[in-house]
């Protein structure tokens, strides 16, 4: 039900957007994300005006995250892990939308350039202990993601309405890095961009979540010093209550 | 419930953990067996990290074994003077695990070496329960009498620096106590168990202590190791999820006290036989996981 109402945002656009504004409005329906104990993923809605008719690429890159890989081979009869190698400088989360596949609507160098080719972002991390054979483990990486679903493209997930409005809905997992999210949207006519926005989506940890995930983190001593207490002062209280009632 | 668990960072039904806390509590409460030794395999599972399995597993034995302690202490059934000379031992063996749990993980090899220490200790716990627990009902339908005690120590009373233990009325080396409060100590920080099943009848068999005072002087220590194993792994290692660890210590004191209000109505040796089959069938799945071909060959996990 939620996204048939996206879908009348557009048309609530196409009422507020003066006509003298350029070729590409965007807008979000969030620009914060907040992580609670109860969150389990959002959908974040891109939707926005074109003045001329083309193709829509939106592109939501999260900071870079470190990843650890292993690799498993068999050894006698049991599978053991053969090698292990750290990921660094790749987006934690990386999802391209876009209205038509983007390898028919902008040429390798275009796409090279804007960073819209999953193999690049792959590439461009860095491998630590480096590998024997980096290619093997640069499509390892991405089959990964997007097996997890943190990289993700679908080139039928932004519509585009009567060559003048567009809508897409980012599906943001549970599990997400924190930080500052940068939204790129760009319109494309002829094999090249003719216009393109940029947004940014700032994701945080709120309330008790985000307070204990911190401290938890930063005094991890105190934190587990505090929780063994409440552990042992929970098992003794509930102990004697029940211990009580049972007598 | 859905709640995201800040240490884990994974989505988990709350409700199911509560339910492995009552489960475990259950038959824990059943049999008088620690639950520590299924509540990490089961966390394992359900795709918490293994060392944050294994951390929240120690952990939370801190949450149930308190009120047996107390209640032990309170009865004057703890040999205090063992009990501080074994928690030398496993402070010891649990600082050094820790560390040694954390070199493991840092090279990719913790998960493996958990699943095969599980396998191999869960194995040999699960089929000698087994074949103990046949033996017992089978000898009572036949009416056999109960084999007296093992014979055994006279090694143990040759080792140097013996001193007395006047509560349980024995004269033992120190360093007894200590190797065996080490290994226990090394085995709740590497599996997150408590240790009981081996601290139990080595008490009882070796270093013969009284029967009145095995359980006190265990639950004691075994508190005060996880106590310890659970503030280093949330210290160094990041590795206990306060909700994991809340929601067990909760099903596991309600499944305990059901457990042992079920267990005084019925036969000992038959739940001996349901927790022995359990206990293998834990085994056989997790060692599955050592032979089977993995799906995937390269795995990846987020270093947060």
């Amino acid at each position: 039900m939620k996204c048939r109402g996206y879908l009348l945002i557009p048309l609530l656009l196409a009422s507020v957007v003066p006509a003298s504004a350029g070729p590409l409005v965007v807008a979000t329906n969030v620009d914060r994300v907040s992580v609670t104990s109860h969150f389990t993923g959002r959908n974040v809605l891109v939707y926005g005006a074109i003045s001329h008719p083309g193709q829509v690429i939106v592109l939501l890159r999260s900071p870079d995250t470190t990843e650890a890989m292993t690799q498993k081979s068999k050894t006698g009869p049991i599978w053991l892990i053969r090698a292990k190698v750290t990921v660094t400088g790749t987006p934690g989360i990386w999802q391209m939308l876009s209205s038509a596949p983007v390898a028919q609507i902008l040429p390798p160098a275009t796409r090279q350039k804007l960073g819209l080719e999953p193999a690049d972002v792959a590439k461009l991390g860095h491998y630590l202990p480096q590998p024997q054979d980096p290619e093997l483990w640069q499509q390892a990486f991405l089959r990964n993601k997007f097996r997890r679903q943190d990289y993700v493209i679908h080139s039928e997930g932004v519509h585009v309405w009567h060559h003048q409005l567009f809508s897409a809905v980012i599906k943001l997992p549970a599990d997400l890095p924190l930080g500052r999210y940068q939204l790129n949207t760009y319109l494309i006519h002829d094999q090249q961009v003719v216009a393109d926005q940029k947004q940014t989506i700032n994701v945080r940890q709120v309330g008790f979540q985000g307070w204990i995930a911190h401290f938890a983190k930063q005094d991890s001593w105190v934190y587990g010093v505090v929780l063994t207490l409440l552990l042992a002062g929970l098992g003794l209280g509930l102990g004697i209550v029940m211990r009580r009632r049972s007598a | 419930m859905e709640l995201f668990l800040p240490i884990a960072h994974m989505d988990v039904n709350i409700w199911l953990i509560v339910s492995f806390g009552l489960a475990v509590g259950f038959l824990s409460g059943l049999t008088g067996m620690g639950g520590g030794i299924l509540i990490t395999p089961l966390l394992i599972f359900i795709g918490v990290p293994p060392l944050v399995a294994v951390g929240t597993g120690a952990a939370q034995i801190v949450g149930g074994s308190a009120i047996g302690s107390y209640a032990h202490w309170r009865m004057g059934n703890v040999d205090m003077r063992m009990a501080f000379i074994l928690l030398i031992g496993s402070w010891t063996g649990g600082l050094i695990g820790v560390h040694l749990a954390r070199i493991l993980e840092a090279g990719g090899h913790f998960s493996l070496v958990v699943t095969f220490l599980y396998v191999v200790l869960l194995g040999f716990i699960g089929v000698s329960m087994l074949i103990e627990s046949l033996l017992a009902l089978r000898k009572r339908s036949t009416g056999a009498h109960k084999k007296p005690l093992p014979e055994g120590g006279s090694w143990v009373q040759r080792l140097p620096w013996q001193i007395d233990f006047p509560v349980s009325g024995l004269r033992l080396s120190v360093l007894t106590p200590i190797l065996l409060g080490f290994g226990v100590g090394l085995l709740t920080a590497l599996m997150g168990v408590g240790g009981g099943f081996i601290m139990v009848p080595i008490m009882l068999y070796v270093l013969k202590m009284p029967t009145k005072v095995v359980v006190g002087t265990s639950l004691f220590q075994l508190l005060f190791t996880t106590a310890e194993v659970g503030i280093l792994q949330a210290g160094l290692n990041h590795a206990v999820d306060p909700y994991l660890a809340l929601a067990l210590v909760l099903g596991s004191i309600f499944g305990t006290q059901f457990g042992a209000k079920a267990g005084a109505r019925m036969q000992g040796g038959q739940l001996r036989l349901v927790l022995a089959l359990v206990i293998v069938a834990v085994a056989i799945k997790m060692g599955l996981g050592l032979v089977i071909p993995p799906e995937h060959l390269f795995a990846m996990a987020r270093v947060v």
